[in-house]
């Protein structure tokens, strides 16, 4: 069991102009399970082995238990790592390799039969006890390079994108299960991934990076209610929040190609120039007939581009100028396409972030 | 290790390294300028220190040239270039054949077929030799630069299609359905597709065929006797004299390093190891 | 210039194993057919063998009302997007959007001129504006998934097959890339068919959907018709996130118990029946006819799911609302929304009545 803590950590790899980790700091308290999110190339995996000694700390330190251990090599640290590439031994069967770290410890047989077969029905890989791991699919790999790193007692488990080749049934209870094992072995555990539905459903926190830095360090409800930046914003939730960019003119709020009117109680939080208004799909209502704004909202003008009727819910993304903005109902809707629709979002459920490159983002992805 | 020398530590490690590497290329050159005197009371590595250079060498090659520097020179060439782009050409047929197609001879597969083609080069060449002087003789071959070009892509063509092989294998067989689906017939999706793709493996196979082709001194030793000969001949007849000239040995020994090393620098710009990325996910 | 598609008796062996086996597939001109299943199910092999690019595949197939079975796959046009994006790495954007319309039977359609005028309209269409001087390499996914879905446009081709073309995108890209696509086809009209994994790209894409598994069709249908009305269990298995709880009822005089739950089932034979109810369709914190003990909560934004167990059995129950509301071990009234039962018939999986 261990506390973690990273001071003014950053990573600069050889022949790069910036640094790939920018000093951050954050400490993570014994015990508990913090998932690591944000987008390919944020920095997240070169954090995750900077944890586990793989790569040097170009600046700061890395304390585990209040001891620094940046320059202490990985065996050294007594940590529990499952990689995305699986790293598995082919020519062992799936039980030798789960129980591989237990061997090396020297643990009787009785309890490495024990531990590697509760730890393989605990991921659904029971029935492959047997077998190389060579013939069977990425999704049954990866989980056993996941057995691998579980089955022992380590200071902290370093998970990185555990699930990414699991379909999302799998996904689903392999995330019940990590939180299970987690609640059972009380071990401090760090998880990267790129998937924040994988961090909602496991976190007790969440550490949101972006091009090196960290956005926000928070529970999965804050970060998910209250988001700090845009980008946290704009990241978090599926579909992601609407993001608008606009600037204030007297009373009305201008954006590329549409205006509006601002809502009452907003004023307060507007800033002169540019900034950006956010508001998640689900909050958002289609309204028809004169314009609602007296209901104390946010009122938009589109057309309908496009209408996605899932099973569950329905996605209708209309077009406010030339931002798409999505909205998201649990009702089964249709609205003819291109035809003229108003949105409504109430106050209380928008964010407003200032706008730090000062031009509006065009959502090209 | 290294990273325990340092930055210096490595420089100095490598300077050593490239000095060893290229000392024979540099004594076979300051040899050349040497009079004999100097060779025999050696060894005298720097010229206008330990020794007076002089051109003497030189200009007995220029006057042997023509008679007999240079048709051995050209004969060397010719062979060794003609003879690798036809293991190369048939080669990369071959090779392709055994990495897209399912081949089922009796009991032979693909991997039999190649094996049976590599198994070629695994019988010391002394051996084949002989049999094929006596296949020459009865063809008329001997001494003809159609024998020796044989010869040598016989030699070359097994490693050719060995190299090849896993050089197709490693292009993703999508690009070539895409290719179909473009609208490009076999042949034009091999030329505009396959073969750019494998443009590393048809350079290194080149490459290794002409440096098998031009070394060679054993097929030309026994297949030619005048017109057919060869530079490694050559270069061998000069020194089985009692007193060779070492100087104008040397001094052909640095001419005859010319043409690989023309050959390496023309082909080095298709040597990428990244032609294929970005083909595929 | 659109056409309609029509497969028949469709099978794709590899060595003696029958991969694929499809008697019927037809999608009229213009329309958007998703093919769904999960990986294995043979959505790569079908498609592969509608463009004629399986030398071991057997079957009709006829587009626009032409026999196109025995044609070679370079002149059937058609158009296909790999999953693997299967761009020629050493040809820039500009020269693999070109690569189709410079082929021997169509190069001389176009004049150099009006070849690069319609490269530059796809690649405006699609904002590869900036890029087309660039080589996939040098490209993201993103980008080379939208270089792949060009080249198979700019030719115009009568069916454009897409396999898997969103897949591999992080999710806010998938989120973005699939309304475009779906705006796209309409807006060209070109008879399409998309093969996924994922059940709700299905919903989103497909006009009709083509449920795929383990090489056989289970079902076609418009996708809120099999959502609602699935013929087997395992369509209802395969659409609908979290998956469909499957719970063992009974049936006597004409209704049928489950879980202590009883609903009338006219019609049906006394027997066992497998119960069919969507996590969405269970309702926490209303109407209270069953009570469940919570297992685990999975928070997700504005819902979670909740595992409960119900008599002796688990079930998946996906909420509205607030995270922690509910912790393990409390105890909650959950309501069934009515018309939402699904019964499947224990042997053949058949769906016997739904809309209970």
């Amino acid at each position: 069991m261990s506390r973690v803590e990273l001071r003014s950590v950053s990573k600069r790899y050889p022949k790069a102009d910036d640094l790939a980790v920018k000093q951050i700091s954050f400490e993570i308290p014994d015990g508990e399970l913090v998932v690591i999110l944000g987008p390919s190339g944020c920095g997240k995996t070169t954090t995750l082995r900077m944890l586990a000694g793989l790569e040097g700390v170009t600046s700061g330190e890395i304390l585990f238990d209040g001891k620094p251990v940046q320059d202490t090599p990985p065996a050294a640290r007594n940590i529990a790592m499952a990689f995305e590439n699986y790293g598995l031994y082919e020519q062992w069967d799936v039980f030798d390799n789960i129980a591989y770290p237990l061997r090396l410890r020297s643990v009787p047989d009785a309890q490495i039969e024990s531990s590697v077969t509760g730890i393989a029905s605990g991921l659904g890989i029971a029935d492959y006890l047997g077998q190389r791991p060579g013939a069977l699919s990425g999704g049954v790999r990866q989980r056993i390079g996941l057995a691998r790193a579980l089955v022992r007692d380590p200071s902290v488990f370093l998970l990185d994108e555990p699930m990414s080749h699991v379909d999302a049934d799998g996904r689903n209870d392999m995330r019940l299960e990590i939180r299970r094992i987690h609640e059972r072995t009380g071990a401090t555990m760090v998880i990267v991934t790129h998937d924040q539905e994988d961090a909602l459903m496991m976190a007790d926190r969440i550490l949101i990076m972006n091009e090196g830095g960290i956005e926000q360090y928070d529970t999965p409800r804050q970060i998910y209610d209250a988001p700090a930046t845009a980008f946290v914003a704009g990241f978090v939730g599926e579909p992601p929040m609407n993001i608008l960019s606009v600037s204030r003119s007297g009373d009305s709020l201008d954006g590329a190609g549409f205006a509006a009117s601002i809502p009452y109680g907003l004023d307060a939080a507007l800033v002169p120039g540019r900034q950006l208004v956010a508001f998640r799909p689900h909050l958002t209502r289609i309204v028809s007939g004169p314009a609602a704004g007296a209901a104390g909202g946010l009122v938009l003008t589109g057309q309908v581009y496009m209408v996605e009727p899932f099973g569950e819910r329905t996605i209708v993304t209309v077009q406010v100028g030339q931002t798409r903005v999505k909205v998201e109902s649990r009702a089964q809707e249709s609205y003819d396409l291109d035809s003229v629709v108003s949105l409504l979002v109430r106050t209380e459920d928008l964010h407003v972030f200032a706008d730090p490159a000062g031009s509006g983002r065009g959502e090209r992805f | 290790m290294m990273s325990k020398l340092g930055a210096w530590g490595r420089r100095l490690f490598l300077l050593v390294w490239v000095v060893f590497a290229l000392l024979p290329a540099y004594w076979a050159l300051s040899t050349s300028f040497k009079r004999q005197v100097d060779i025999y009371n050696g060894p005298k590595m720097i010229p206008f220190v330990d020794f007076t250079p002089t051109l003497d060498a030189w200009q007995r090659l220029w006057v042997a040239s023509q008679s007999d520097f240079l048709p051995k020179l050209l004969n060397s060439f010719v062979f060794s270039a003609v003879s690798s782009l036809i293991a190369v050409v048939l080669g990369a047929f071959a090779a392709y054949g055994l990495a897209r197609f399912e081949y089922r001879y009796g009991a032979y597969r693909n991997d039999d077929i190649s094996f049976l083609i590599v198994s070629q080069r695994i019988m010391p060449p002394i051996v084949s030799v002989l049999a094929l002087y006596v296949v020459y003789v009865q063809l008329r071959a001997l001494d003809t630069a159609w024998g020796m070009i044989l010869a040598f892509t016989s030699m070359n063509l097994p490693i050719a299609v060995y190299l090849l092989r896993s050089f197709f294998a490693a292009i993703p067989e999508e690009l070539e359905q895409a290719a179909a689906l473009d609208g490009y017939p076999a042949v034009l999706r091999l030329v505009r597709v396959v073969f750019p793709l494998a443009a590393p493996g048809l350079a290194s196979a080149f490459m290794l065929s002409f440096f098998f082709a031009w070394n060679d001194f054993l097929f030309a030793l026994m297949l030619t006797f005048n017109k057919a000969q060869t530079l490694p001949l050559y270069i061998s007849s000069l020194s089985a004299q009692s007193q060779p000239e070492w100087a104008l040995i040397a001094a052909v020994g640095m001419i005859a390093l010319i043409p690989p090393v023309v050959v390496t620098l023309v082909l080095d710009r298709y040597m990428s190891k990244q032609v294929l990325v970005g083909g595929v996910r | 210039m659109t056409a309609e598609l029509k497969v028949s008796e469709l099978s794709v062996t590899y060595g003696d194993v029958d991969a694929v086996r499809i008697d019927e597939l037809s999608l009229d001109a213009g329309e958007f057919g998703v093919l769904l299943g999960p990986s294995g199910a043979g959505k790569t092999s079908s498609l592969k063998a509608i463009a004629g690019l399986l030398p071991g595949a057997a079957g009709a197939v006829h587009l626009g009302g032409r026999d196109i079975s025995r044609t070679a796959p370079e002149e059937r046009d058609i158009a296909m997007c790999f999953e693997s994006y299967a761009l020629y790495p050493h040809l820039t954007v500009r020269k693999n959007l070109e690569f189709p319309l410079r082929a021997p039977r169509r190069v001389r359609e176009l004049t150099a001129q009006e070849r690069r005028r319609r490269v530059d309209e796809v690649a405006d269409v699609l904002g590869l504006g900036q890029l087309l001087e660039r080589r996939p390499a040098q490209l993201s996914g993103g980008q080379r998934q939208r270089v792949s879905l060009g080249r198979a446009l700019v030719r115009r081709p009568t069916l454009l097959l897409l396999d898997e073309p969103i897949s591999h995108l992080d999710a806010k890209l998938r989120n973005g890339m699939r309304a475009e696509l779906k705006r796209m086809q309409r807006d060209m009209g070109v008879t399409t068919l998309f093969a996924t994994p994922d059940q709700g790209e299905a919903f989103a894409l497909g006009d009709r959907v083509f449920v795929l598994d383990a090489g056989t069709l289970r079902q076609v249908g418009e996708p809120t018709e099999l959502y609602l009305r699935p013929s087997n269990v395992r369509v209802a298995e395969l659409l609908g996130a979290p998956r469909i709880n499957l719970v063992d009822g009974e049936v006597r005089g004409q209704r049928v118990t489950v879980l202590g739950l009883e609903r009338p089932a006219e019609g049906l034979r006394d027997g066992p029946v497998l119960v069919g109810l969507r996590p969405a369709d269970l309702t926490v914190g209303g109407h209270r006819e069953l009570e469940a003990a919570v297992v685990a909560v999975q928070p997700l934004g504005n819902a979670a799911i909740m595992t409960v167990k119900v008599s002796g059995q688990t079930l998946r129950v996906l909420t509205q609302g607030a995270f922690d509301e509910w912790q393990v071990g409390d105890t909650v009234g959950l309501g069934v929304r009515s018309g939402s039962l699904l019964l499947f018939d224990p042997v053949t999986t058949m769906c016997v009545k739904a809309g209970i």
